[in-house]
């Protein structure tokens, strides 16, 4: 049984450790291989600041509200352990802030100690009048990608640097599954419509007396596309912009003002910051994550894909949760085909 | 024209913000800080400088509320300033847990602080010897970085500043018409009050850039605070130990407690003994 993963980014990592804890010892040979042409530290989410938090809202995507809870859970039960500064996960607290007052949003049950701020808070943040309070997660790309390709080869996972033009070249390579992680390029693949590059700039600044992380939401200007300021184990992420439709990778001096400004005029701190480096990145964006089997013919037969992509800016806080629900669509398959017995033996 | 002469003795914090205080609001006072020791070398350097007040018995307990909140509000608008990391001041989110249940849940300072509320079981959970907590949001004031800050601002508005050690009272009020005596401990060899006794504490200093929350033991023994450049962990609590030299019992027994609350700070390297 071959399954080949497309994408290197923290999905396609993720999945292929999902595919392995669950089916190592149910189906053998398992062999495992992830096909990119870019790895860590310079993929997709290598960049992002690495906090834990889904968009406010899920507008009914009920499955996604859970993979998020299941991914901090999953997160949270490594804190004490021993790995967890080699994972590159620690806890922060911070600031939700919104102009005006906002419904309660999805992860207030997943997160620890959320609350409303106070008056008292608020005044802290002139402009703002309204908002949230939690500890949460921080899951940094930078150390948990190669912490996960270090767990992934050492199992004998095998890793591939290459472009893949098309799904089919793996088929017809041997590729009984393919899993496609490809993010905001699967639509080289196989074009989708709603998946649309949402273009991100942040900038990398010292600040090491900075210990929360605030977010401002404005209704107007849509998520990530008002100031936000990310501490991380190393510099501090200012962001954002989310400029939908932008494939633009280069760093642009307008928005790196834009930002600079807006983040000076709610941490005043900031001021006397180091400005380190300034970073670009395209969240995959989509209406909702694609997760799902497709049958994709071919000449005389068919193969299947996998799909998981489309996590826009919220792919770490997500990715445990999609990548347990992939592995369960590959249990599906390996089930349909006969391979995988009801009453899993744990060798052959 | 100046012409009362204040002197306060000790450039601690207690000295320092007296001197910067008396400075910048009377104006007909010239003010001179007399000390022994400046930053780094006072007590109030090695402190952690987390506001989280203790209660004294045997004040009331009115005025400790004032002066609590007083100081939090004047930092606290340091801390939403640009002055911010010139002076060392900044917002600190954690806990504090308890063994066992205290009988006081809510401190007389729970409503001067921020989002003050109890632990949740969840948030417990990580803290399985400790059955209740308190989370919160206070201020840290690092005197490393604030003490020389404080300087500027007093030699700003025409302070001065002597180094030398006081040992006379009287002979210093020959020369000044108020004498400020913010010496701490040194008062009790310069009033000769033997109610002022040493209460030894040694920390730690170790390099964990991933932790951005503390957690405070309530039996005061064991606190994790990371700071600007280094989180300091410790401590011990020793009356009427006069040593100024590290112990290597206590530095296991801080390693160890700390580690329990905080595994991944096994990880962590050790910058510096204090």
């Amino acid at each position: 049984m071959k399954v080949c993963i497309i994408g290197a980014g923290v999905i396609g990592l993720s999945t292929a450790q999902s595919i392995y804890q669950h089916f190592h010892s149910r189906v053998s040979p398992l062999t495992i291989e992830v096909y990119a042409d870019i790895f860590t530290p310079l993929t997709t989410s290598d960049g992002a600041a690495g906090l834990w938090q889904p968009y406010l809202y899920d507008k009914g995507n009920v499955k996604e509200t859970q993979w998020n809870k299941d991914t901090f859970n999953y997160l949270l039960s490594f804190i004490n352990s021993p790995d967890s500064v080699k994972m590159g996960i620690f806890l922060q607290s911070g600031y939700n802030l919104c102009a005006e007052p906002m419904p309660e949003p999805s992860f207030k049950q997943a997160v620890l100690g959320f609350r409303q701020l106070s008056k008292r808070e608020l005044e802290m943040f002139p402009g703002y009048s309204f908002g949230w309070f939690n500890t949460a997660l921080m899951i940094e790309g930078k150390t948990y990608l190669p912490w996960l390709m270090n767990w992934l080869k050492q199992r004998g996972v095998t890793f591939f640097q290459r472009t893949i033009d098309s799904f089919k070249e793996l088929s017809d390579s041997g590729a009984d599954m393919i899993i496609n992680c490809s993010g905001v390029r699967s639509g080289d693949l196989q074009p989708d419509p709603e998946l649309q590059p949402a273009r991100g700039q942040i900038i990398k600044v010292d600040a090491p007396w900075l210990k929360h992380w605030v977010i401002t939401h404005d209704s107007t200007s849509g998520v990530y596309d008002s100031p936000y300021i990310i501490p991380g184990s190393r510099l501090v992420t200012v962001g954002g912009v989310f400029q939908v439709g932008n494939w633009n990778r280069m760093n642009s001096s307008v928005d790196h003002k834009g930002i600079w400004e807006a983040a000076c005029k709610l941490e005043p701190s900031l001021q006397h910051a180091r400005i380190v480096e300034d970073w670009t990145g395209l969240r995959p964006a989509r209406s909702k994550v694609r997760l799902e089997r497709e049958a994709i013919r071919s000449g005389g037969h068919s193969f299947e894909v996998i799909h998981n992509y489309g996590h826009g800016g919220f792919g770490l806080t997500i990715h445990r949760g999609c990548a347990e629900e992939a592995a369960r669509l590959f249990g599906q398959f390996l089930e349909q085909k006969g391979l995988l017995t009801a009453q899993a033996k744990s060798r052959l | 024209m100046k012409r009362v002469k204040v002197a306060v003795v000790g450039a601690g914090v207690v000295g320092l913000s007296t001197a910067v205080c008396i400075a910048e609001t009377l104006p007909y006072c010239s003010v001179t800080l007399i000390s022994e020791k400046f930053s780094p070398h006072t007590t109030s350097d090695g402190a952690a400088g987390i506001l989280l007040p203790k209660e004294f018995p045997d004040i009331p307990l009115e005025w400790q509320q004032q002066w609590f909140k007083k100081s939090f509000e004047y930092l606290l608008a340091i801390a939403d300033s640009p002055q911010a990391s010139d002076a060392g001041v900044y917002l600190s989110s954690g806990y504090q847990i308890f063994k066992d249940v205290p009988r006081d849940k809510k401190p007389f300072w729970a409503d001067l602080v921020f989002g003050f509320r109890y632990m949740t079981d969840h948030e417990l959970k990580r803290f399985p010897d400790h059955k209740f907590g308190q989370a919160f949001t206070t201020l840290k004031c690092e005197c490393l970085s604030y003490l020389p800050w404080l300087e500027q601002r007093f030699i700003a508005v025409g302070g001065r500043i002597i180094h030398e050690k006081v040992t006379d009272l009287h002979k210093l009020a020959l020369n000044y018409d108020a004498i400020i005596n913010c010496s701490g401990l040194g008062s009790r060899a310069l009033l000769k009050d033997e109610e002022v006794y040493p209460v030894r504490g040694q920390i730690l200093k170790l390099h964990a850039p991933w932790l951005k929350n503390f957690i405070r033991d309530g039996d005061g023994n064991t606190y994790i605070y990371p700071g600007i450049r280094f989180v300091s962990v410790g401590g011990t609590r020793q009356a009427d130990d006069w040593r100024m030299e590290l112990d290597e019992r206590d530095r296991e027994g801080i390693l160890e407690r700390s580690v329990r609350l905080e595994p991944s700070l096994r990880a962590a390297a050790i910058l510096g003994l204090l």
